[in-house]
């Protein structure tokens, strides 16, 4: 059973892995950093700790123009080093493990069936690792996109 | 002669220049006469004086040869007869001055009185001498020379003489007086003829001018008046027709002003039950705006129970949404309990279990809450709809309120104007029967009018002959003053 939480990340709806997060929390005050990469929103101090935050709709290349919008209130944590902010938490979904099916996109390996739309799981792990390598993120491949496609009914069960 | 004289003043003048005409010619004549009187009076007086110069001679001629026959015969009665001639020649004398007229004096005279006196008393001496001595003595006194030579004869003859010359001095005087006279009175007469002649032509040239203007001015005027009396005659005609097409309109409006009178009567029937049925309308119309009062009243307490509620649904909404927090935050701290669970292995697969309770519990909350917010808000808007209708029916109440008082101020109006209708209807009917006696007697009025107007008919003929005839003297009386005419 894979417990997934469905968030909506700029225009899309996608999937977390709960095993890949340290923790969800409403965005606490964000410092902005000046002369920062363009998805990278800022700092926040959490549990005792400065992390940065990252755009996650940015860094996915689901928007235009990254910044923090006042509609991003929401930010994952992963292993308590950064935090990727997307806009509204949807639901908790328990998706049996049979259910899941791998996807060829760079930050999204897995889809999940929820009823009859298809919700990308995305690879956090993957993306901390680029972010740690300083990698610039690549822009968003074909198959990012078919696998998250925008559909706010249906994503609640 | 002016033409603003009348006939009276010219005749009068006329009169009056004739008349001046005969006084002159009567004064002339009565100057002539006065002249001849006078001329004749001094011949007649040369004459009386001329002839008592002769009874004087005569009488000393007589009383001489009495004396004479006396002294002759002696005859007493013949010395009588001297004495009484003497004794009248004074009287003669006295005559003769007498004759004379007033201031004249005659040369002569007195010396013939001297002479006269002379010889008087000569011949009584010798008659006395003739008595007393007789003959003898009285020859005797002739033979003495005693007896003074008169010349009374020669006087006498010298103051005739000289009369005769004054009388006929005094004759060609009259002569010429009388031819004076007599052709003063010619001239006298040829103007008072030219006077009369000219005044007279000048009087009838006026008179027959002005009368011929007059009677010009009466032709006219009668052929004026008899077109006049035409106009008339048919003007009366006319006006006995008219006179009766009056009458049937009049009659016709009596019956209209009958049928106006009730048609009043019943407007004021009408307008009284009206005025009944308004005042019971506005009684009615009373009773509903008190009723509107209350109903406001009971909105007013609607409305504020509708903003109560409204209010209250907004507490519920603030709640609503912490209680959406706290489910929201007892989701997270689920979620992030799930996570510290699964980080924890084994051990943390009871605290998952709870942990995944709470986040269902958390998500039945939100979901509640979620589902609770509509209804909030619906809840809301339905308590906003019914103060905005709570609110339109108090304005709509009000509304009400202020159109019943109106209608209410309405129904008096209508009660006051029935009831000045009513009066007006009543006024009506008492004025269209004042108006129906009114062409009752216009009617009789007429009617008078119609008789007059055929009297006056009948009339105008009447001055139509007498303008007719009038016309006919006036062509005679043309034809007497000219003429032409």
């Amino acid at each position: 059973m894979a417990r997934l939480l469905l968030v909506r990340v700029g225009d899309s709806e996608l999937c977390l892995d709960l095993s890949e997060l340290s923790g969800v929390a409403l965005m606490p005050r964000l410092l902005s950093l000046p002369g920062s990469r363009r998805d990278l929103l800022g700092v926040v101090a959490v549990r005792g700790r400065i992390l940065p935050v990252f755009d996650l709709a940015a860094l996915l290349g689901l928007t235009g123009a990254a910044g923090l919008a006042p509609s991003m209130r929401w930010m994952a944590l992963v292993d308590d080093q950064l935090g990727f902010a997307f806009e509204r938490l949807q639901a908790h979904i328990d998706a049996p493990l049979l259910s899941l099916r791998d996807a060829a996109a760079r930050y999204v390996r897995r889809v999940v069936s929820i009823e009859t739309d298809q919700r990308g799981i995305i690879d956090l792990r993957s993306l901390k690792d680029s972010l740690s390598r300083l990698d610039p993120p690549s822009p968003p491949s074909p198959a990012t996109s078919s696998v998250a496609p925008a559909s706010p009914q249906g994503s609640l069960s | 002669m002016s033409q603003t004289w009348t006939f009276t003043k010219k005749i009068g003048a006329g009169l009056l220049v004739a008349l001046a005409a005969m006084a002159g010619l009567c004064a002339i004549a009565h100057w002539s006469n006065q002249v001849l009187l006078e001329a004749n009076g001094r011949v007649e007086t040369t004459h009386a004086v001329i002839d008592a110069l002769g009874d004087l001679i005569s009488g000393i001629q007589v009383s001489e040869d009495q004396a004479h026959v006396y002294v002759l015969t002696g005859t007493s009665a013949m010395g009588e007869k001297a004495h009484a001639t003497l004794a009248n020649l004074p009287k003669l004398t006295a005559s003769a001055e007498a004759a004379l007229q007033d201031g004249e004096s005659l040369a002569g005279l007195d010396e013939l009185k001297r002479q006269l006196r002379i010889e008087s008393d000569q011949l009584e001496k010798l008659m006395a001498a003739r008595k007393e001595g007789g003959f003898e003595a009285a020859s005797k006194l002739v033979e003495d020379d005693n007896v003074e030579v008169v010349r009374i004869q020669e006087i006498e003859d010298g103051m005739e003489s000289a009369l005769r010359i004054k009388l006929a001095r005094e004759t060609d005087a009259a002569h010429a007086k009388a031819n004076l006279a007599k052709w003063t009175l010619f001239g006298g007469t040829l103007v008072a003829l030219i006077l009369l002649a000219g005044g007279g032509f000048m009087l009838a040239r006026s008179l027959t001018r002005q009368i011929g203007s007059a009677v010009s001015d009466m032709q006219s005027a009668s052929t004026e008046l008899q077109a006049a009396a035409n106009q008339q005659a048919s003007g009366s005609k006319e006006q006995a027709t008219a006179a009766t097409e009056i009458t049937t309109t009049i009659k016709e409006l009596m019956t209209s002003s009958r049928q106006i009178a009730e048609s009043a009567q019943r407007v004021a029937r009408i307008a009284d039950e009206t005025a009944n049925a308004a005042r019971s309308g506005k009684a009615t119309v009373d009773q509903a705006h008190e009723a509107i009062g209350g109903i406001r009243r009971q909105v007013d307490v609607i409305v504020e129970h509708m903003v109560d509620l409204g209010r209250r649904s907004q507490q519920i909404g603030s709640i609503l949404e912490i209680i959406g927090e706290l489910a929201e935050q007892t989701n997270i701290l689920a979620i992030n309990a799930t996570i510290e669970s699964a980080g924890a292995g084994d051990a943390g697969k009871r605290f998952a279990v709870v942990a995944d309770e709470i986040r269902k519990l958390a998500d039945r909350v939100g979901g509640s809450a979620k589902e609770i917010r509509p209804l909030i808000e619906q809840i809301r808007a339905v308590a906003n709809a019914a103060v905005m209708a709570t609110e339109n029916g108090s304005k709509a109440v009000d509304s009400g309120q202020r159109r019943f008082g109106e209608v209410a101020a309405s129904f008096s109006r209508i009660a006051e104007s029935v009831g000045t209708t009513s009066e007006a209807a009543r006024e009506i009917e008492l004025s269209t029967k004042q108006q129906s006696s009114a062409v009752e007697q216009v009617n009789l009025a007429i009617g008078s009018v119609a008789i007059a107007a055929r009297e006056m008919e009948t009339s105008t003929s009447q001055t139509f002959q007498a303008s007719s005839q009038l016309a006919g003297l006036s062509k005679d009386l043309a034809k007497l003053v000219t003429s032409s005419a």
